[in-house]
């Protein structure tokens, strides 16, 4: 046996074995592998490497994931004494349970669960306001009403609307009486707007680009575009419609560079979330992130995942999930947690989870805007959860 | 001897006929028994102690959800451990690693060669080799077993070995052929490996 040969044969197997093995190991491995002598060798390795690598999990994972196993045995258990006379609206064999077309059925159930009684009235809305911060460091809140009225505080071209405060314009430099050559000399002035739970907020760029931003939200953006490219940063949630232009138009966020000429889609991508996300509603997109660039079409779904530092595409209804902009939230697939998430997101209050729903399950769901208390009761019966409020948080418990 | 004789058998037919009452303390005996092995077997699968955890998780989840309608033709163990695998393989099929086989057209040689199979996985850890292995390569002395773990299990080369070790390298190899020569005399039907 020539122990060199052997050395970096078993290198090589070690490779493949623990999945670092690149293009060519695998070819050689291929190769290697085809020598009947050889097979049985890498048998006898294999062998000795999963017993020396068998992690077996600690005692207190064991009886932590134990727990979670019966907790979920007897929730099951439990719901399925609780949906039987629910089998004609409920699937239990799939997991998934649906909250479209359900609200028939709320009424019924709201008296016999006695929901109607649930005060939310001491709910505590967040109350952090919307902030536009202009280019020399000063922040208006454009809901606070006076903020337009002082000439002074706004920066030139940026409208409020009169009608509805929750939209803003920049008028472009060219048709204000700003002189070119000031503007040359300051270079390229920038405002941001920060969005918190519970609010959303419409931009008219200075290109006529309009920017939907949801809840959770932060977009920095030049005060009037430039000569060159279009650029903006986001964080959090922005639907775009752009408008056409010769001039690229780019979004960059913490983790991906989004680009386009003219086209409507959704960007998501905050530091907290799995995954960051584009949209492509109508034209053409270009997407880079974690080094690799991909073209998406309409009713595409770009997702970066940050668990496992990959990038894929789907398909989607596109219209139905960027219907958020128009004030109409859609939850689709999601866990309890990842809904609880959202609607804490969306009505801007704190809620409190000390439920067992199991995470396979799946929910589904539309809420309009106006009243965390549809929403809650809906959850509350395809959940088996009960709500209350409890110094202004929201808590939820299992049910009986 | 086999090691699915008696003892074990009478547990099996136990296990198979409590699945269908859903007790508790059924499921609770099923979930210790083969937590930890098929945990491991699923960190080995994925790479990722994470996925694991949930891949198990809901190996046993669905294991209780379908308890009225399931048929289980062999033991319970191997339907768990063949569980495991089919949930793990569609995560692998994601995975970049099985594209670099995909490539070259070799995602075949993955799953027939590469891959632990369940059956595989179960033939191991209840044969005696297992044991008699684990016990041969314990039995080495100290740093035999240090340059043997180093360079057949960790993968690394002799000089890797020698400077983690802050050894020179020829004492590397003589170790390698000590250790070698120990575990040929101990383990006498590996005749290839060693």
């Amino acid at each position: 046996m020539q122990s060199d040969k052997r050395e970096d044969i078993d290198i090589l197997l070690n490779r493949i074995l623990n999945g670092e093995a690149d293009s060519s190991d695998i070819e050689v491995f291929s190769l290697w592998i085809r020598d009947p002598g050889n097979e049985k060798y890498f048998e006898q390795f294999k062998d000795i490497w999963h017993l020396s690598h068998s992690t077996l999990p600690d005692p207190d994972k064991t009886a932590k994931e134990h727990d979670r196993y019966i907790n979920y045995i007897r929730m099951r258990r439990r719901r399925e004494r609780a949906t039987k006379s629910l089998t004609r609206v409920f699937s239990i064999a799939a997991v998934t349970l649906i909250l479209f077309g359900l609200y028939i059925f709320v009424n019924q159930y709201v008296i016999q669960y006695d929901y109607t009684n649930i005060s939310l009235a001491e709910l505590k809305y967040n109350t952090d306001s919307i902030k536009v911060v202009l280019s020399d460091g000063r922040v208006i809140n454009p809901l606070s009403g006076n903020s337009f009225e002082d000439s002074n505080i706004t920066e030139s071209g940026l409208v409020i609307d009169p009608v509805n405060a929750r939209q803003i314009s920049y008028v472009p430099g060219e048709k204000r009486s700003i002189r070119k050559t000031t503007q040359a000399k300051d270079g390229v002035k920038f405002n941001s707007v920060s969005i918190p739970p519970g609010e959303r907020f419409v931009i008219m760029l200075s290109d006529s680009t309009m920017v939907y931003l949801n809840s959770n939200s932060y977009l920095r953006y030049p005060v009037n575009f430039g000569e060159g490219t279009r650029h903006v940063t986001l964080s959090g949630r922005a639907y775009f419609d752009v408008t056409k232009s010769s001039k690229p138009f780019i979004v960059t966020t913490n983790d991906m560079e989004v680009e386009v000429l003219g086209t409507s889609f959704d960007v998501e991508s905050s530091e907290a979330a799995k995954n960051s996300s584009v949209i492509l509603v109508e034209g053409s997109v270009r997407v880079t992130a974690n080094g690799q660039t991909k073209v998406i079409s309409p009713n595409e779904k770009f997702t970066l995942n940050h668990v496992f530092n990959e990038v894929s595409i789907s398909n989607i209804d596109s219209k139905t999930m960027t219907l958020w902009k128009d004030g109409i939230l859609v939850l689709k697939e999601l866990s309890f947690d990842q809904m609880i998430e959202s609607l804490s997101s969306w009505y801007g209050v704190e809620i409190e989870d000390r439920s067992t729903v199991p995470e396979t399950d799946r929910f589904n769901g539309k809420f309009d805007r106006e009243d965390i208390k549809a929403a809650m009761k809906t959850i509350a019966l395809s959940a088996k959860v009960k709500y209350k409020v409890r110094e202004g948080k929201l808590v939820i418990e299992d049910g009986k | 001897m086999l090691p699915d004789s008696s003892p074990l058998e009478y547990k099996r037919n136990m296990s198979d006929a409590g699945i269908k009452t859903g007790s508790d303390e059924c499921f609770s005996a099923l979930f210790k028994e083969y937590y930890g092995s098929l945990y491991s077997y699923a960190v080995r699968l994925l790479a990722d102690e994470t996925e694991a955890e949930e891949c198990v998780h809901n190996t046993f989840c669905h294991l209780w959800d379908v308890r009225n309608s399931i048929e289980i033709k062999d033991s319970v163990r191997s339907y768990l451990f063949r569980a495991v695998y089919n949930r793990a393989i569609s995560s692998i099929r994601q995975k970049k690693i099985i594209s670099r086989y995909e490539e070259k057209g070799l995602s075949e040689l993955y799953f027939t060669n590469v891959v632990q199979t369940p059956q595989a996985e179960v033939k191991l850890i209840s044969s005696e080799t297992s044991k008699i292995i684990v016990s041969a390569i314990e039995s080495l002395p100290e740093r035999c077993r240090e340059v043997f773990v180093g360079c057949k299990i960790r993968g690394k080369s002799y000089a890797e070995v020698a400077r983690a070790l802050e050894i020179s390298e020829k004492t590397v190899e003589n170790q390698m052929t000590i250790a070698m020569k120990k575990l040929r005399e101990k383990l006498k039907w590996l005749l290839l490996f060693f």
